[in-house]
């Protein structure tokens, strides 16, 4: 339970719910909310003092304040193949939602199939609002791996800061590998100091990579060090996470980074048609 | 082995009772190994899921191809109706498109999506029919030809569906989607929109209905609230187009009718003379 922000109020409300039960305010959203839990906040900040702390003792302070620097103007970026992207960026045209529309099934069909790991992953670490969360990873060039899409959908920071936590890994794998006990997760005793605010995404990742940044560390080598496919030992790749809550639309992107060259005549005409489409949103496609 | 797709997305995962394998048509020639963690981001926006039960590696290559090919056509076919994009583009949209609707499972299945629903204001129709008849894209033009004279009969068996689905006949909103997908892709729509009983039974056999719990139930309702088809045949159709083209020539006021509706005219003009317009 988390307390209404409301003075007047200051009930304790639900930890998934939008408004106040008691007085209808607005709420910060709840992933926000659980972020901001003093508990969380404290072993966040623990957790950064320590990584610091042995940063300093390795001489590697100044790598830290540079990757810190240059985390300041990471993003979160969602992998894509042209055709979703294209559907995303219609949603607010009526001819092609019309017809997507006619489409969208199957989501449930695919929650039953992916398997209880991940529904008890997903339900422990947001707790009646799994529904809301969007997942993206992120970024310091737009990349991400390119086996999820070969597009990456850049969100602009400035709508998604307000909604947007970040969290130590793929939070399913997090969990497989932490797994905590029946009584942990019961508490909600979970993951605590693995998560912060979009504000505080870079203590997070100084917490998280300190013990691969050096003396000396290329900057040029940070987008790769917060980004890294294939890393871990079952040779997914590693990353933060980015939890935004509620929709994506094509007013929420501030760019599209094309990772691979067109693979069709079908694909050049799609992005083709995508570019000219989307301008008059202002977003541009970039090409690497 | 169970599986789950996208045409859109390219992508297909496969469970094989032991682990979790990705397959993208174009990254990998093996399937590669993924877990629970990875599959939320390979599909997870995916709109256009398909699920298959009890297959094999090479038929889910085989489906996600031809769901690739499906949903490029479908979204060719949206880009020559789109009149906001430039003559160039569209031109090229029609070029493709013609060349993937020789394949008689992708130009059913476009067939399935424009047939299904009322085309909105927004459509391009005849924007689209003066292109392909410029390009001289014959295939293009029958689609579109279908469209536009279908435009009736799809606005009647859409607005049976939707009071039907308004007083809950097909569930709640996630039932009544999936429901409406699965008549789509089933080409249920379609069939009806045709008057086609034969299309229409065995439609019924499509595996995309498996997941629809009481289906011939549910249809036989909606056959019930759809309006008797009171258009007259194709011929007929013709023949008086033919005539009111022809007095329009000699009245110059009633050409205006035959512009304003070139999609149609031209088409069932020439319908019957270069076999424009496919059969069921």
């Amino acid at each position: 339970m988390d307390g209404c922000g409301n003075t007047a109020c200051g009930h304790e409300v639900p930890s998934n719910v939008e408004r106040c039960p008691h007085c209808g305010a607005l709420l910060e959203v709840p992933n926000v909310r659980a972020a901001r839990q003093p508990r969380e906040k404290d072993a966040l900040h623990e957790r950064y003092r320590r990584a610091r702390e042995d940063l300093h003792t390795r001489g590697g302070s100044a790598t830290a304040d540079a990757f810190e620097r240059a985390l300041a103007g990471s993003s979160a970026v969602i992998m894509r193949s042209l055709g979703e992207i294209v559907r995303l960026t219609s949603s607010e045209d009526e001819l092609y939602s019309t017809y997507y529309k006619l489409l969208d099934a199957g989501q449930r069909s695919l929650d039953r199939s992916w398997g209880l790991r991940r529904a008890l992953a997903e339900e422990v670490l947001f707790h009646g609002y799994k529904q809301e969360i969007r997942f993206a990873m992120l970024t310091l060039d737009g990349r991400g791996p390119s086996k999820y899409g070969e597009y990456g959908v850049v969100l602009e920071p400035g709508m998604i800061a307000a909604r947007a936590t970040v969290f130590e890994e793929n939070g399913v794998v997090f969990m497989m590998r932490h797994d905590p006990t029946f009584e942990q997760m019961s508490r909600g005793d979970v993951a605590h100091g693995h998560r912060a605010t979009w504000d505080d995404r870079a203590m997070l990742c100084i917490a998280k990579l300190a013990p691969h940044l050096e003396a000396g560390t290329d900057p040029a080598a940070f987008p790769g060090l917060l980004l890294r496919s294939g890393a871990s030992l079952e040779g997914e790749d590693d990353f933060v996470e980015v939890h935004v809550y509620g929709p994506i639309t094509v007013r929420t992107i501030a760019k599209v980074v094309q990772l691979e060259p067109d693979r069709s005549d079908a694909e050049a005409i799609k992005r083709r048609a995508w570019v000219e489409r989307l301008s008059s949103y202002g977003v541009a496609l970039e090409v690497l | 082995m169970d599986a789950i797709l996208s045409g859109r997305a390219g992508r297909a995962v496969v469970f094989d009772g032991e682990r979790w394998l990705s397959v993208d048509l174009d990254r990998d020639a093996e399937p590669r190994r993924c877990s629970a963690g990875d599959a939320r981001f390979l599909l997870s926006d995916a709109r256009d899921i398909v699920r298959i039960s009890h297959t094999s590696l090479e038929a889910v290559r085989d489906r996600l191809s031809l769901a690739r090919d499906q949903d490029d056509a479908l979204q060719l076919a949206l880009f020559t109706l789109d009149g906001a994009l430039s003559v160039e583009t569209r031109r090229e949209a029609v070029r493709e498109l013609q060349r993937q609707l020789a394949r008689p499972e992708i130009r059913g299945f476009v067939r399935d999506i424009l047939l299904s629903h009322p085309a909105p204001a927004a459509a391009d129709l005849a924007g689209a029919t003066t292109l392909a008849l410029g390009m001289l894209a014959p295939r293009v033009l029958a689609l579109l030809g279908e469209v536009a004279r279908g435009q009736p009969r799809i606005a009647a068996v859409w607005s049976a569906w939707r009071a039907l689905a308004e007083q809950g006949a097909f569930g709640d909103e996630d039932e009544r989607a999936d429901t409406c997908a699965a008549f789509v892709r089933a080409g249920l729509f379609r069939a009806l929109v045709m008057g086609n009983e034969v299309a229409l039974e065995s439609a019924l056999a499509r595996p995309e209905l498996a997941f629809v719990a009481r289906v011939r139930e549910k249809l036989e309702a909606w056959r019930r609230a759809v309006p008797p088809d009171e258009r007259p045949s194709k011929r007929s159709r013709y023949e008086a187009r033919k005539v009111a083209v022809l007095e329009a020539r000699d009245e110059p006021p009633k050409i205006k009718i035959t512009v304003l509706d070139t999609a149609t005219t031209v088409l069932d003009l020439l319908g019957d003379r270069i076999k424009l317009t496919e059969s069921e």
